[in-house]
Formats: structure tokens, C-alpha cells, sequence
């Protein structure tokens, strides 16, 4: 085994140790980690099982089938922040809307209110 | 026919997004009322300048974004609150003076027949003074691609001068927050099968004018914008 392999086999052991202890309420979310460091571990240990499953998919480097499956999976993750970000802007806009409307109608009435009791004042008989 | 025009009118909400207008707010304001266009409603989107301030010493009904959110939801803003006030007809009218607000009767001559449910303007159909040719090049490839993305024939695809029912406004409800509202709206008008017309619109460009306007690189970003927000929804 190479330091690379120690080095990053170890790290993610230990990220494995930890995720296992956290999001305790967030069972999905712990899995998805742990498969994934589980699966990063895998392939760094054993790099010929990664050329293998390249090779069936007709991928002639496992390096290349990794980086592959990285940017497919970089830009799935992109566009979803991306519709995230979006909802959210509508979302603060809608928040923005109903305070410029509700300040409005809110100093309309007060200016209403103002003048009814301006008016009142000066019909009453004294 | 003089009294139903009158009686439109009083019916009729003219919505104005404005962002740092504070030169020419009041003149457009003017121009309005000279017109008989009393109700009125300017969205200030968080102004650096004192917008605000001279919108409001003309216009009963200026509002203001406490944060900068782009003109398309400074439109939708000022729409929502006519609508609140019992708007039957809702006009988007510009800031900056290019609009004439003698035309808008011409919109509401279209929009009162019952044939159609939102009338757009074209300045192509209308007048141009003193459009650069770079300007003409633009708005001809945004008329190219509105064919192709939203299938809509229309002459002039970023003319912010439109009108359009209350009934309508539901389906015309803008979700992009800046200048790619104009093409959504277009794209809204093919997806709902709205009725339109086109009404002939003198544009007048100044130099104030042509420095904020759309140069083509902006032409291309609100494109990206409008395709991305189809998208994403």
C-alpha cells in the first residue's frame, strides 16, 4: 500500500467513525455520507476493482470513470443548488413584497385615522 | 365615447418600477396626470437617490423595496397593490420618460372590446427616435428568439410599455425578479394562450436613456436568466 492510499484510507475511517456518532436525527443524510466515504475508501484500497467496473461500463481507466462519475455528479448537485437558490430568491422577494405593501397600507390607514380624528375635533361643539 | 375613456380611466392603475429615477420620476408623473391618469403606483427598488422622495411628493402611492430586487419584482410589486385597490386594468409604464402617456388610451381602446386579455407595445409597429443601430440589432435577434423559445409572433419582445387585464394578471404573475420578466411575460402569453394585440408605441432614446439601457452582452445574460428560470422552476 502506497502513503496516498494510508493517508486517504484513514481519513476516511475516521470520517466513517464520526458520521456514525452524528445526524442522529437525519438517518438518510448519514447513510448517503457513509456510503460515500465507505465507497471513496473501496476505491482507493483497491484500484483494480475500480478498473474492473470502468472497464464494463467500456471505460478504459479507472481514473477516467472516477472523474466521469464526479462531473456527472458535480453538475446534478450544481443544478439542484442552483433551483434551491432560486426558490429561495422568490421566496425572500414574496418577504420584500409584503413589506413594502403592508408599510404602505399600514401609513394610509395612519393617515386616515389622523384626519377622522382632525375632523371629529373640529365638528365637536366645543 | 369621451366618458367611458373617463370612467376607463379612473379604473385603470398605472404601475411604474423605478431605481434611481429620482431626474425623471416626477416629469413622468407629470406627463400622467396631465393625461388624467390619477391612480398611480411607483415601486421605488431601494434607490440610491431620492426617488422615493420626489415620487412621493407627486404619487399618493409610492412604495419602496428595502432591498435592491430587480424591476421585474418592482412590477409585480406595484401589480399586487393595484389589484389590492381594485385595478380592472393594470399598466406598466417606464420611469424614464421614454414612454408617452398619451398612448395608453390607445391601449385601453384595445383592451376594452373584451377581444383580448393583455395589449403589448411595439415600437415597431409605432415610432423610434433616435434608436442606435447596435439598440435595433438587439431588440431584431430578441424578436428571433422569443419566436423560437416562446412560439409568440409579436414585433417588439422588450417594450415595457403593456396593459393587460385584472382578469389576466393571474396568469401573468412575473416570477423573474429582473429584466428577464419581459420575456417571461411573453412566454406567460403562449403558456396560458392569452389574447394580444400589439399597439404602436413612440420609444424615445436620450443619452440617459441609451446609458441604461440593454447593451448585447445584457441582451445574452437575460436570455441565460429566462431559460434558467423556464428550467428551474
Amino acid at each position: 500500500m502506497t502513503i496516498f492510499q494510508i493517508f486517504v484510507i484513514g481519513i476516511m475511517l475516521a470520517l466513517i467513525v464520526h458520521d456514525s456518532f452524528t445526524f442522529k436525527k437525519n438517518i438518510k443524510f448519514r447513510l448517503l455520507r457513509l456510503v460515500v466515504w465507505s465507497l471513496t475508501a473501496l476505491s482507493i484500497a483497491f484500484p483494480d476493482l475500480v478498473s474492473s467496473i470502468s472497464h464494463f461500463f467500456g471505460i478504459e481507466r479507472g481514473a477516467d470513470f472516477a472523474s466521469y462519475l464526479f462531473i456527472i455528479i458535480f453538475i446534478l448537485i450544481s443544478f439542484h443548488f442552483y433551483s434551491l437558490n432560486q426558490s429561495m430568491r422568490q421566496d425572500l422577494t414574496q418577504v420584500i413584497r409584503h413589506l413594502a405593501i403592508s408599510s404602505k397600507e399600514s401609513e394610509t390607514k395612519q393617515t386616515a385615522d389622523i384626519s377622522s380624528e382632525r375632523c371629529a375635533t373640529n365638528n365637536s361643539p366645543d | 365615447m369621451q366618458m367611458t375613456m373617463t370612467h376607463q380611466k379612473t379604473k385603470t392603475w398605472i404601475v411604474i418600477a423605478a431605481f434611481n429615477e429620482a431626474k425623471r420620476i416626477q416629469k413622468t408623473l407629470e406627463e400622467l396626470h396631465k393625461n388624467g391618469y390619477q391612480n398611480i403606483v411607483v415601486v421605488d427598488d431601494c434607490s440610491k437617490d431620492q426617488t422615493y422622495e420626489f415620487s412621493g411628493a407627486l404619487c399618493e402611492h409610492t412604495l419602496r423595496h428595502p432591498v435592491n430586487c430587480g424591476q421585474g419584482a418592482a412590477l409585480q410589486t406595484g401589480i399586487d397593490y393595484a389589484i389590492r385597490r381594485g385595478a380592472e386594468y393594470i399598466v406598466t409604464f417606464d420611469a424614464d420618460g421614454q414612454h408617452k402617456a398619451e398612448e395608453i388610451s390607445g391601449f385601453l381602446e384595445a383592451l376594452s372590446g373584451g377581444d383580448y386579455d393583455i395589449a403589448i407595445g411595439s415600437r415597431f409597429l409605432g415610432t423610434t427616435e433616435n434608436m442606435p443601430f447596435t439598440r435595433l440589432c438587439t431588440l431584431k435577434a430578441g424578436i428571433l428568439f422569443t419566436r423560437l423559445i416562446s412560439r409568440l409572433k409579436v414585433t417588439d419582445t422588450h417594450n415595457g410599455f403593456r396593459a393587460f387585464t385584472r382578469q389576466a394578471s393571474p396568469y401573468l404573475r412575473m416570477r423573474q425578479n429582473r429584466m428577464a420578466h419581459a420575456s417571461e411575460i411573453l412566454d406567460l402569453i403562449s403558456v396560458h394562450k392569452l389574447r394580444y394585440c400589439e399597439v404602436p408605441t413612440t420609444i424615445s432614446y436620450n443619452t440617459e436613456v441609451l446609458e441604461k439601457g440593454q447593451s448585447s452582452l445584457n441582451a445574452i445574460r437575460i436570455a441565460v436568466q429566462f431559460l434558467f428560470g423556464k428550467l428551474f422552476k
